[in-house]
């Protein structure tokens, strides 16, 4: 770093008049304000001081929040002798005396004041030194040293004075670097904020959100990877969600960050886990990377090349749907409370994104099905109405009619609509999405499309009569019998295009008739309700077949009632019918 | 009337109450073509038919299940007492399962699906004026053998969806999906109404009002899941606002 003014560095060296020192800490001042990022300020600090003091070396000791010096700016030693030192000073002797005791402190040589601990080998000799505490917001940030004067001369009173001054002004520096810093970072912040909530009320973006609050993440908490870990199974379908305690396994689901390929997917035990934790207690949990490497934390420290952490639990509305992982490479500074905040804060966000597509996803299917029931309410209230009075003029015609041929093609017209409204009646059925399972038409309509997968193509169910009022649980269980049996058996022995399903209700009756218009095969036996084989039970269709058909027969005796297969017109019909008891 | 029979009888006068005119000429078109009918007036909402039927003392009315301004029953009901002459046929596009739960709540002589096939029209209006009943009352008591049953069958139907007893109230239940159980009174009205009770009779019986009995019986149309909703979908629908139920369905 160069000092703007190479001309105060040349005449440092002397001692010279206080107005002209009092030029060059003026100097000094500008330089050291008129930058705003912490690091630049620093620098020109140790920079200046060395220049103003007259010092062969100088540096600036950042105090950690242990006491210790977190960061130590040094100038005026080559990188030669940086790396045969090994190490930068932590903060001990006479070093750590300031920190103790923030006064500034001249000696003529270090060595020989009693708080001297001495230094490393390879480290060029420091005879005469000057530390001076730099304060800022009230608090001692860290400490100027100097060491060595350039003409071998002692730090003098005026010196000190300068070193103070310019301490003064570093410390509103710092503050204002800080500041700066603070309001960079918010403005970053309230900027992701808003781009995370307008991508959150963006309908369609998905699991987009999620990645781009990663992102955030990893922008605002200088974190080197960022992981979204969820309970493993919980997006499948009806998975009651689980409490945190209850959760084994956490799988991540979403990685951002560097070499992040292999950690997609991984799963692992929740319960030692950071994110377990994190989950369990409901607030952050932070590793701070000291220690050896805790394999259990999380899979992103078990590589070995990842050190501070922290997960934030993304609590839901009624649960806490999973965790947000935060890591940083091995040997980096741990997380600020302020990371730790950041990352709360956009796993509120995340957990807000969450909620909304499983709003989004229940308000598409509640659309979908008020869409279906609209469509069920058109059919009745239009389509059915339209085609009734369609039929009614064709049957007032036909009776006017005097032609046979007109009245046969009048009377099939009917019968045909008849047949559309009775569709349309199943239609309506199946679109009000009734599944219940004490209703006797969902059952058998449940009954007759699962026979689709076998038949490649879906039959026709067609009820009449009062259903549901009439089929009591027994009789259900024997008529859905009836229909898987016949309906297998159409499966198996027939090459049909077409399968009707009847089951007609009356109060009388209930008859179920499954009629294919596949080729007709050799009857199999078939019974009447005496018992006797009403077919010709030689044919070649196999034991199983038989004994398919004779149980439908049994049930059927069993209420007094027949089962037949016969062939007709339409193809081939099996019948069951039994009576209405009373 | 210049035929000649042994006994000349009198054509059945009937009402019509459809809200879509196309059937209403259908019927009429129907109707009239047999010699033995005569269609002495139809209206298309409820508030019409319920002015005009009493005046007009037809034989039979056949009332639309569901109309824009009420239902069918509800008329029905109202028939029973302000026409005691006249018999009701609900007439409905419902399955025939919910044309029987209509038929009997609204305490009519039978229902006809919309539909030519099967029951003929004019056999039923005829049958229906003769005094019979084209109800099968064995229906009558499975129908509410059936609603006890799901009465008391609510956990386990509602067991598969992981909530058991969790009632369903999404609007879109069909006539049989509305398990909300029944109050001792609001059976007792039911039993009654399936006995074929008016809703002045039912009053008699248990010391209501009239009205605190049509009341009672609306109650259990809604809870039953039958008309209201789906009917005030409708009217809402034809009247291009949100459905006005007071359940917030839609």
């Amino acid at each position: 770093m160069v000092v703007p003014v190479p001309a105060l560095t040349a005449a440092s060296g002397q001692p010279g008049s206080a107005e002209r020192r009092l030029r060059e800490l003026l100097a000094a001042n500008r330089s050291v304000v008129s930058e705003l990022a912490l690091p630049g300020v620093l620098r020109r600090i140790v920079e200046a001081a060395r220049a103003i003091a007259g010092a062969r070396y100088a540096a600036l000791g950042v105090i950690g929040p242990d006491g210790m010096l977190e960061q130590f700016i040094h100038s005026g030693m080559d990188d030669a002798t940086v790396e045969r030192i090994g190490h930068l000073p932590t903060g001990r002797g006479v070093l750590g005396a300031l920190i103790e005791q923030p006064a500034p402190i001249r000696l003529h040589a270090i060595s020989d004041d009693p708080r001297s601990v001495g230094f490393p080998s390879g480290h060029p000799p420091m005879k005469s030194f000057l530390g001076v505490p730099v304060r800022s917001r009230g608090e001692v940030f860290g400490n100027l040293y100097l060491a060595e004067r350039v003409d071998g001369s002692d730090f003098s009173a005026d010196d000190e004075e300068l070193v103070v001054a310019l301490a003064a002004s570093a410390g509103v520096a710092i503050e204002n670097a800080r500041l700066y810093e603070e309001s960079r970072r918010r403005q970053e912040w309230l900027r992701a904020s808003a781009e995370i909530s307008r991508d959150l009320l963006r309908p369609g973006l998905g699991d987009q959100v999620l990645l781009r609050i990663a992102d955030a993440m990893l922008r605002l908490t200088d974190a080197d990877v960022v992981t979204l870990d969820f309970p493993e199974g919980h997006d499948e379908a009806a998975a009651a969600p689980e409490a945190p305690e209850d959760v084994t396994h956490l799988v991540i689901e979403v990685a951002r960050g560097v070499e992040t390929d292999d950690l997609l997917g991984t799963a692992y035990l929740s319960a030692p886990s950071l994110a377990g934790t994190a989950m369990r207690e409901r607030r952050p949990a932070v590793f701070d990377g000291t220690g050896p490497a805790e394999p259990d934390l999380t899979p992103v420290i078990a590589d070995g090349i990842w050190g501070p952490a922290v997960a934030c639990p993304l609590v839901g509305e009624t649960d806490v749907r999973g965790a947000v992982v935060l890591a940083r490479r091995v040997g980096s500074h741990p997380f600020s409370p302020a990371d730790v905040e950041t990352a709360e804060q956009l796993a509120l966000h995340a957990a807000v994104a969450l909620e909304l597509a499983d709003g989004r996803r229940d308000e598409e299917r509640v659309a979908m099905l008020e869409e279906r029931h609209r469509i069920a309410r058109d059919l009745h209230d239009h389509v059915i109405q339209r085609i009734f009075a369609t039929e009614l003029t064709l049957e007032a015609a036909n009776g006017r009619a005097s032609d046979p041929a007109v009245r046969e093609a009048l009377g099939r017209a009917v019968e045909d609509l008849d047949e559309t409204i009775r569709r349309i009646r199943t239609t309506i059925f199946e679109l009000q999405d009734i599944r219940s399972s004490l209703d006797p038409r969902a059952v058998l309509l449940d009954v007759v499309t699962s026979s689709t997968a076998g038949l490649g193509f879906e039959p026709a169910l067609r009820l009449e009569g009062p259903v549901a009022t009439v089929l009591d649980p027994a009789l259900l269980h024997d008529v859905t019998a009836v229909l898987r049996e016949g309906l297998t058996n159409v499966v198996k022995h027939s090459r049909c295009t077409h399968v009707d399903v009847h089951v007609t209700v009356t109060p009388a009756s209930v008859t179920v008739e499954v009629i294919d218009d596949g080729p007709p095969f050799t009857l199999p036996a078939t019974a009447s309700p005496t018992g006797e084989a009403t077919g010709d039970a030689t044919g070649g269709s196999g034991a199983g077949h038989r004994h398919g058909l004779e149980n439908l027969a049994c049930r059927a005796r069993a209420r007094h009632g027949e089962c037949t297969l016969t062939t007709d017109e339409r193809g081939t019909v099996l019948t069951w019918t039994v009576p209405q008891t009373r | 009337m210049d035929r000649a029979t042994d006994q000349v009888t009198e054509p059945i006068t009937v009402f019509l109450l459809d809200d879509h005119e196309i059937v209403r000429r259908g019927l009429i078109d129907l109707l009239e073509s047999h010699d033995g009918f005569r269609v002495v007036g139809e209206a298309g909402t409820a508030a019409e038919a319920l002015r005009r039927i009493p005046t007009l003392a037809p034989q039979v009315a056949l009332l639309d299940a569901r109309l824009p301004d009420g239902s069918g029953i509800d008329v029905c009901r109202d028939v029973q007492v302000s026409s005691p002459g006249t018999r009701c046929l609900i007439l409905t596009s419902y399955d025939d399962d919910e044309a029987l739960f209509a038929a009997v709540m609204a305490g009519a002589s039978g229902y006809l699906l919309k539909q030519i096939r099967g029951p003929s029209l004019t056999e039923a209006v005829e049958h229906v004026a003769a005094g019979h009943s084209l109800i099968d009352p064995a229906l009558v008591e499975r129908l509410l053998e059936r609603i006890r049953r799901r009465e008391g069958g609510a956990d386990t139907e509602h067991g598969h969806d992981g909530r058991p007893g969790h009632a369903r109230h999404d609007g879109r239940s069909g006539p049989w999906a509305g398990p909300d159980s029944l109050t001792d009174r609001e059976q007792e009205i039911l039993d009654l109404i399936a006995e074929g009770l008016t809703n002045r009779q039912i009053g008699v019986r248990l010391h209501l009002a009239e009205k605190t009995v049509k009341n009672y019986v609306s109650g259990l149309l809604a809870k039953l899941g039958f008309e209201r909703r789906t009917q005030a979908a409708v009217y809402g629908a034809q009247h291009g606002g949100e459905p006005v139920d007071g359940h917030g369905h839609r």
